[in-house]
């Protein structure tokens, strides 16, 4: 036995270690061909970054930039901020973070486990780190700058791990609540979109003058940004580590919270009320289609309705779309093409956050049913059909729910717009399906639905997605470049239908391809959804 | 007087409207083979998970080895032996791996926890396996790994829920053998089974419970006592003497 220091260096060392083995055990179950690309868009994301440090670097250590610094670095931090807290919200994903189910039966003291996953906060702002990185390397190469200017930027780094540490467990938590959590979603939206949309609305001038009166260095982006720039003050100081304090604390005390609520049984329970709140809603695809499609398609809507990560997409997809955007579009002048398009916006940004649970991963969202799939008697077809028609239903509602809002508080809509609005995100809907088949067939991998916010930051989905919309994009685009050669509504209209009519016949190959992939690699595939279990997940 | 290994008060734990467990008292002796034992949906789970610190009470006391729950969580779980469900398992490591992992959260240092482990793959009879993931075990071979994951540290009180559960012939006799030898040396077992036999035969002291109360609890000299079994008595206690009824399309 250790002492007691000892002994809880080893527990973080066993953790961090069983991580990487359980990583590490993985990479021979992966193709050479997913191993290539993972490192290829690995290399061009986080090179993307590489390339911005190298920018930062290069203004930081140039003596003639001091003067500009603190206003650059102020903003470049706020940047960061909203990066780090505000986009895993807008994504709904939060990085890795501790598997507590499975360490809290373990003597490991709280703090230490607090420390672990305030350490993996890092892991949803990895391509901040590397810019500040890079901006800290030029301002120690800056003669004119004092060697302890770059702790500006770690203390900023530090409050915003711990912030991170205490928002993940706060949204976790209460997201796992089923009768607070949409209440907490449109919390933390208004929270998100407030300065937006009170310039927007441009009402409350109170509030207004409110927002813009607090002083500057009050904010830790300014505090951190004055330090780094060598012109600290002990005001500055004194701010950044309040507001380290702060976070430290409200990170700890929702750690604790999370640590005595962590329960293996609360899905189960939640599907039991929601299997009474949709049971009328979710039946109608038993009396449009005929068994087994008829059936498999009601068995996915039952369970992506009682599924937390669905919901919390479902959401924020017409809610976050409206308050972002609309805001946004209407600051800008009335001929803009953002406002033009602001309703297609609003719907495609809907389908972008439903692509991680209903497109990229169809098998994985349910995967304790995916051995049921090769046993029953239906063939896989008829599964990816039925997935396919709940994915088309959902996207449909979502968008639906877009359109309805703006014309309730009578946002200018013209039919025109709606058309176009609805025809872009059909066609957007359609292309994803037959990637999204795809790519499901050929790598499945598990997901927690039970976790309302995805977990996973990882580069390989990030492209995925991110490749999967730029090809669905593509038809769109081709749809607007009619419109500018032609100018015409009719060359648009057509293109789309066009369009349309392909990307119908690359779903239908799609899903041939897919049944066939899936039945020739049953046995990898059911590997794949089935294992899960390491000490952090991501 | 030493404390007992297990002391429960008025435990509850609500959900939604419905109480898993709902005022359950129990007392489990140290050095004793204790048999945990009700219908699906009992409470039986809800109390280990409890007992474990996997869930909050939502009322009640809970000590255990003389030290309350869960305010000295840490000193408590250092001294316990776990088999849970399957879900807590590291399905992406293998056998080898995961034993040298518990044993280090366990305190134990890292050589310590590797030679420990590679002993208990050896008694388990895992020794052949020790490439292969613990996600490509079948369920009777992760019931051996979470047996000897529990066995690492030399527990005081084992906290165990369907150890035998697809189990098979040997490694439950073996899995037998080893629980009682820990009760020979003073260690506490306490154990959920729905196979009564395996109950019957190592148990010494028994607690039914239903609906979340024990509603019998005793030696296991008490309960034989009478002319009846314990599935007799099982079936008695909790209410499940009434005919089958037979369905006629499937005659």
């Amino acid at each position: 036995m250790k002492s007691a220091a000892g002994a809880t260096r080893n527990q973080v060392g066993a953790i961090v270690q069983a991580y990487w083995r359980c990583t590490w055990n993985r990479l021979p179950r992966i193709t050479k061909g997913n191993v290539a690309v993972a490192i290829l868009l690995g290399v061009l994301w986080y090179g993307l970054f590489v390339t911005i440090a190298f920018g930062a670097a290069a203004l930081a250590s140039a003596p003639g930039s001091v003067p500009v610094l603190p206003y650059v670095f102020a903003a470049g931090l706020m940047i960061a901020f909203i990066y780090w807290q505000v986009v895993p919200l807008l994504i709904a994903s939060t990085g890795s973070s501790l598997e507590l189910p499975k360490l809290i039966v373990y003597p490991v003291p709280p703090r230490s486990l607090f420390g672990i996953e305030v350490l993996l906060r890092t892991s949803s702002g990895v391509e901040i780190l590397i810019v500040i990185a890079g901006a800290s390397i030029g301002c120690l190469l800056n003669p004119k700058l004092p060697r302890w200017s770059p702790a500006g930027f770690l203390l900023f780094v530090i409050f915003n791990i711990l912030l991170a540490a205490g928002m993940r467990d706060l949204l976790t938590r209460l997201l796992a609540r089923r009768r607070i959590r949409e209440m907490a979603i449109f919390f933390f939206v208004l929270m998100a979109a407030l300065p937006q949309m009170s310039v927007f609305l441009a009402r409350n001038r109170h509030l207004k003058a409110a927002i813009t009166q607090i002083p500057v260095w009050f904010f830790p982006w300014t505090a951190a940004a004055r330090i780094a720039s060598g012109i600290g003050g002990v005001v500055a100081w004194i701010v950044i580590c309040a507001w380290i304090v702060a976070a430290y604390l409200f990170g700890r005390w929702q750690f604790d919270r999370s640590l005595r609520e962590v329960e293996l049984s609360r899905p189960q329970l939640e599907a039991a009320g929601a299997r009474r709140t949709f049971a009328w809603l979710l039946s109608w695809p038993s009396s449009m289609f005929r068994d087994p499609l008829g059936a498999l398609a009601e068995k996915e809507l039952r369970v992506l309705a009682r599924a937390p990560r669905f919901r919390l997409a479902f959401i924020m997809g017409f809610s976050f779309g409206l308050m972002v955007f609309i805001p946004i579009a209407f600051q800008d002048p009335s001929g803009s093409w953002l406002r033009q398009n602001f309703l297609a916006i609003a719907m495609v940004y809907a389908v972008l956050l439903l692509a991680d649970v209903l497109y990229w991963n169809i098998f994985g969202v349910d995967r304790a049913a995916a051995q049921s799939y090769f046993v029953y008697p239906p063939p896989v077809r008829s599964v990816i059909f039925a997935k396919n028609v709940a994915t088309a239903f959902f996207t449909a509602i979502d968008a639906s729910i877009v359109l309805i809002i703006c014309l309730l508080i009578r946002i200018p809509v013209r039919p025109v717009q709606a058309a176009e609005a609805v025809c872009i995100c059909v066609l957007i809907a359609v292309w994803l399906l037959a990637i999204g088949n795809l790519v499901s067939a050929y790598s499945p991998r598990a997901a927690d639905l039970s976790q309302a916010f995805r977990r996973t930051s990882g580069v390989k989905v990030q492209w995925v997605g991110f490749l999967g919309f730029l090809v669905a994009g593509v038809p769109v685009s081709l749809a607007y470049l009619a419109r500018f050669a032609l100018d015409t509504e009719l060359a648009f209209f057509a293109t789309m239908a066009f369009m349309l009519a392909i990307g119908g016949y690359v779903w239908w190959l799609s899903v041939e391809t897919a049944a066939r992939v899936l039945s020739e690699r049953r046995e990898a595939s059911l590997a794949a959804l089935s294992r899960v279990g390491t000490p952090i997940s991501s | 007087m030493e404390s007992p290994a297990i002391a429960v008060h008025q435990l509850r734990k609500v959900y939604g409207e419905n109480a898993a467990v709902d005022g359950l008292d129990l007392v489990v002796p140290r050095g004793s083979f204790f048999g945990f034992l009700g219908p699906n949906g009992a409470g039986k789970t809800t109390t280990i998970r409890m007992l474990m610190g996997l869930a909050e009470p939502t009322s009640g006391a809970i000590e255990l080895l003389g030290l309350p729950m869960p305010e000295r969580a840490v000193e408590i779980k250092s001294h316990i032996g776990l088999v849970p469900d399957e879900s807590l398992l590291f399905d992406n490591l293998t056998a080898a791996e995961f034993l040298e992992f518990t044993g280090r959260m366990y305190r134990l240092d890292r050589r310590l926890a590797r030679e420990r482990g590679a002993e208990l793959l050896e008694l388990f009879e895992l020794t052949g396996s020790e490439r292969k993931l613990i996600g490509d075990f079948s369920k009777g071979m992760r019931k051996r790994v979470a047996m000897a994951a529990a066995l690492i540290h030399r527990p005081d009180l084992f906290l165990m829920d369907e150890p035998f559960e697809g189990v098979d012939v040997v490694g439950a006799r073996l899995m037998k053998d080893l629980l009682s030898e820990q009760v020979r040396r003073g260690a506490t077992v306490f154990l959920t089974s729905h196979v009564l036999e395996v109950v019957e035969r190592l148990c010494d002291h028994v607690a039914i419970v239903n609906r979340g109360r024990v509603v019998l609890e005793g030696s296991m000299a008490e309960l034989r006592s009478g002319s009846e079994s314990l599935e007799d008595t099982f079936v008695r206690v909790v209410g499940a003497e009434r005919a089958t009824e037979r369905l006629e399309w499937l005659a």
